[in-house]
């Protein structure tokens, strides 16, 4: 297996997560991507893959998913030990 | 408060007492009939025993004989004439006075439905098969047009994170295959008190009382949505109904063990279960599951308190559905039993082993239900001997082999002691003992024919109701009738014995530890060897003593100890999957949703979701939790936050110690702490993506990558 750059890692993890998120990997989403990925390539205070997660809800406009409800509002009320 | 209150204050709309007293007076009638029979019977049996033993109870052995011999005559005499009674009812097109045949089809169509929840308490499940059945009677409600009725309720008290946090995977995914965000609700104990009646109760607390009826269903239950709503509209047009359990059959089968319980559940079920409907009538007993519940009112009465007697009778109740029924019935609500709703299944456990794992907890709290049938006031007699009928169903067993000591104790006499034939002192008259061999072939013949004949009959009811072809037709009917025989003689020497040591370590408090638990489908050899070579030695040890003492005793004995030194290959051989698979093909052991298929079997079995079942995981439900960016918000949606303190120093020491090793090398419980707390979740996922390649979370996050791709591809 060939061994993947820090380039390659830090666009797979962006591009995995986009998707993971619903947002569709258009051509211009990839384009912002790999911006998004050059960016933190150049940086030379930040490691790479932490400067690409760090920023990507920044650089996408990325939905919240919408989660189900996982419980009604409680009604709370007692058992008894009527005999 | 006085039952008559209670009465007044939970039923809406009053019965005419003209059903509620013809109900009551069929009862007194049949159970008086029942007791006559079975007395009768068992008289007539034991003298003919006591005509049989050579010194026709003249001495202790022989009136132990005589007297446990009467208790267990009795006993089956009592499953003999309930089948009896349900083979006559069914002739006559069943029993006029049960619920569903109060009311049209009609009548049950213009009952409103009230809020109900379809409650499923489940405990370390197996997540696949949990959440398929979960899936199945929720799209089979929706058919109905009637969900929005319905709320689901999943009530976990699961304790591994590693199983719990997969079933909130598995109830997110199926919130959102099925749209069911609004309908579908998941809720986690963390302190699991007072076992599954405590975890309804929890339920009942928070939610009772936005609901009017509650259906609870096992981890393994299957019921169809017609049913459910039919079950709804009972309880609407019935207003003093308290419980209305259905007759779950058995479905699903795939090993040996299973296709014969599930084939004999099938076949002899429908006379058993209508004999017992018809003597129970309102006075039903609840089984726990595949049954709907007035919520008031169980709230209002069916609390359950801790035992406070000694030993075995101290602490929480362990089998609480009965008690339930009984308290629900003080109340003056009815418990009814209704044979003839259909669509309402179970599945029967894989393997004997399985099997006997779960009749060791039945055992444990049926006689401790001896407390319950003793103690608690005013109970309903109905009640009361529904107690002793469970308790009986393990005291049985114990009973039999006393039965078989005294018995073996007699033969040793015999043979081994000089005749005494003055065993009175100052006697003129000799005692001359008499031995009947073929008396004794005449008393054991009738006893199998109590134990045999309520089979003939359902055999009989299959032909009378044209449902040999759901069995694969007479000539298959038959074998698999005899099949079952077989198995069932081979397997209630293994189950007496079982049972008898459950008994015993019930009544001294104790948990011996039940050797090589099986935890697969199939039973290994080593597992099955270790586990039944008590009983394999001492029948061994027996046979061998008879064979010793007399060659007749050893004919005599063979039926009990040739069974228990084969377990072990029985035990593996009924385990398997193969030989059922081979048989279903040929259509033997078959049942009816095998010969015309089951809509809701098909979306069970059909629907593979492969993040809910193991094999579709490729790393385990923490890491998922951690590194899945959806599932990560959903667990922190259910997690907690923790403000401080000592615990929030320890949680902050474990998030990093599964940064830096992962969440294996944490016990389960740090594993607990820390996936239930909120901001842990958060920070792990984001340290988790934020990781070198090399590191543990990079190395998890490129198999999860992989998996997305392949899952993409397929």
């Amino acid at each position: 297996m060939i061994a993947r750059s820090l380039a390659e890692q830090a666009l797979s993890r962006v591009c995995h997560y986009l998707s993971a998120m619903g947002v569709e990997l258009t051509r211009e989403v990839t384009v912002q991507a790999l911006k998004l990925v050059e960016a933190g390539l150049a940086s030379e205070q930040e490691d790479p893959l932490q400067f690409v997660m760090a920023r990507v809800h920044e650089h996408f406009a990325i939905q919240k998913p919408v989660l189900p409800t996982t419980a009604p509002p409680i009604t709370r009320s007692s058992m008894g030990f009527s005999e | 408060m006085r039952i008559s209150e209670v009465i007044v204050d939970d039923v809406q709309q009053p019965i005419t007492t003209k059903q509620q007293v013809g109900w009551k007076r069929a009862a007194s009638i049949r159970r008086t009939l029942l007791t006559i029979l079975v007395l009768a019977q068992s008289v007539l049996a034991s003298s003919y025993m006591t005509a049989v033993l050579p010194y026709h109870g003249g001495n202790f052995v022989e009136l132990g004989i005589i007297t446990l011999f009467f208790v267990l005559f009795a006993w089956i005499s009592v499953g003999f004439w309930m089948g009896i009674f349900g083979f006559v009812i069914r002739c006559f097109g069943g029993d006029r006075l049960s619920l569903l045949r109060r009311h049209t089809a009609t009548e049950l169509n213009q009952q409103p439905l009230a809020k109900t929840a379809v409650v499923m308490p489940i405990y370390h499940e197996p997540i696949h098969r949990t959440f398929s059945g979960i899936r199945a009677v929720y799209r089979s409600l929706e058919q109905t047009g009637q969900i929005d009725h319905f709320d689901f309720f999943i009530l976990s008290d699961s304790r591994n994170p590693n199983v719990w946090l997969a079933e909130q995977a598995a109830w997110h995914q199926l919130c959102q295959e099925l749209g069911a965000g609004e309908h579908l609700f998941y809720r986690r104990r963390t302190l699991n008190q007072h076992y599954k009646s405590g975890n309804i109760a929890d339920f009942l607390r928070r939610w009772g009382r936005g609901y009017e009826y509650m259906i609870v269903l096992d981890a393994d239950s299957l019921m169809g949505g017609s049913t459910l709503v039919k079950m709804v509209q009972l309880m609407q047009a019935e207003p003093r109904t308290g419980i209305l359990q259905t007759n779950p059959t058995l479905v699903n089968a795939r090993s040996m063990f299973a296709r014969v319980q599930q084939f004999a559940n099938n076949m002899y079920g429908p006379i058993f279960t209508t004999g017992l409907a018809a003597l129970q009538l309102g006075e039903a007993v609840y089984w726990g599951h595949n049954a709907i519940i007035r919520t008031r009112a169980f709230m209002q009465h069916c609390s359950l308190k801790r035992l406070n007697g000694p030993g075995l009778f101290h602490g929480s109740i362990l089998s609480h559905d009965f008690v339930e029924a009984a308290l629900m019935g003080r109340a003056g609500h009815e418990v009814w039993l209704e044979p003839d709703l259909l669509q309402t299944h179970e599945e029967s456990p894989p393997t004997l082993v399985d099997d006997l794992q779960r009749d060791k907890r039945w055992a444990k709290g049926n006689l401790q239900h001896l407390w319950v049938m003793l103690f608690e006031p005013r109970l309903r007699p109905a009640h009361r001997m529904a107690f002793l009928n469970g308790i009986m169903s393990y005291l049985a067993s114990p009973l039999w082999l006393i039965f078989l000591l005294l018995t073996t104790i007699e033969a040793a006499r015999l043979v081994l002691v000089p005749i005494n034939y003055f065993p009175e002192p100052h006697s003129l008259f000799p005692l001359w003992p008499e031995w009947n061999p073929e008396w004794a072939i005449v008393l054991a013949s009738s006893t199998l024919f109590l134990l045999f004949f309520p089979k003939l009959l359902a055999v009989i009811d299959a032909i009378r109701c044209r449902r040999v072809s759901h069995h694969g037709g007479f000539l298959r009917l038959i074998p698999s009738v005899i099949g079952e025989i077989l198995v069932s003689s081979l397997l209630a020497p293994i189950r007496m014995l079982a049972h008898s040591r459950f008994v015993l370590e019930s009544l001294l408090n104790l948990t011996l530890s039940w050797a090589g638990q099986n935890r697969t489908d199939e039973t290994r050899w080593s597992a099955a060897l270790l586990h039944q070579a008590p009983g394999t030695l001492l029948a061994g040890g027996w046979a061998a003593f008879a064979y010793w003492l007399d060659q007749m005793f050893f004919y005599w004995s063979l039926p009990v100890a040739g069974p228990l030194i084969f377990a072990a290959p029985t035990s593996v051989f009924l385990s398997r999957v193969g030989p059922g698979d081979w048989l279903k093909r040929r259509k033997f052991f078959q049942v009816q949703e095998e010969r015309f298929g089951s809509p809701l079997l098909d979306d069970l079995n059909n629907s593979p979701h492969p993040a809910m079942s193991p094999q579709g995981r490729t790393s385990s439900p923490a890491v998922q939790a951690i590194v899945d960016p959806v599932l990560n918000q959903v667990h922190q949606a259910m997690a907690h936050d923790h403000r401080g303190g000592k615990k929030q120093k320890m949680i902050l020491s474990l998030r990093k110690r599964c940064f830096h090793q992962g969440p294996e090398k944490l016990t389960q419980k740090e594993l607990s702490h820390l996936v239930r707390d909120r901001a842990s979740l958060h920070w792990l996922h984001e340290q988790a993506w934020c990781a070198s390649p090399d590191s543990y979370w990079g190395k998890a996050l490129q198999r999860h990558f992989q998996h997305r791709t392949e899952e993409t591809i397929t």
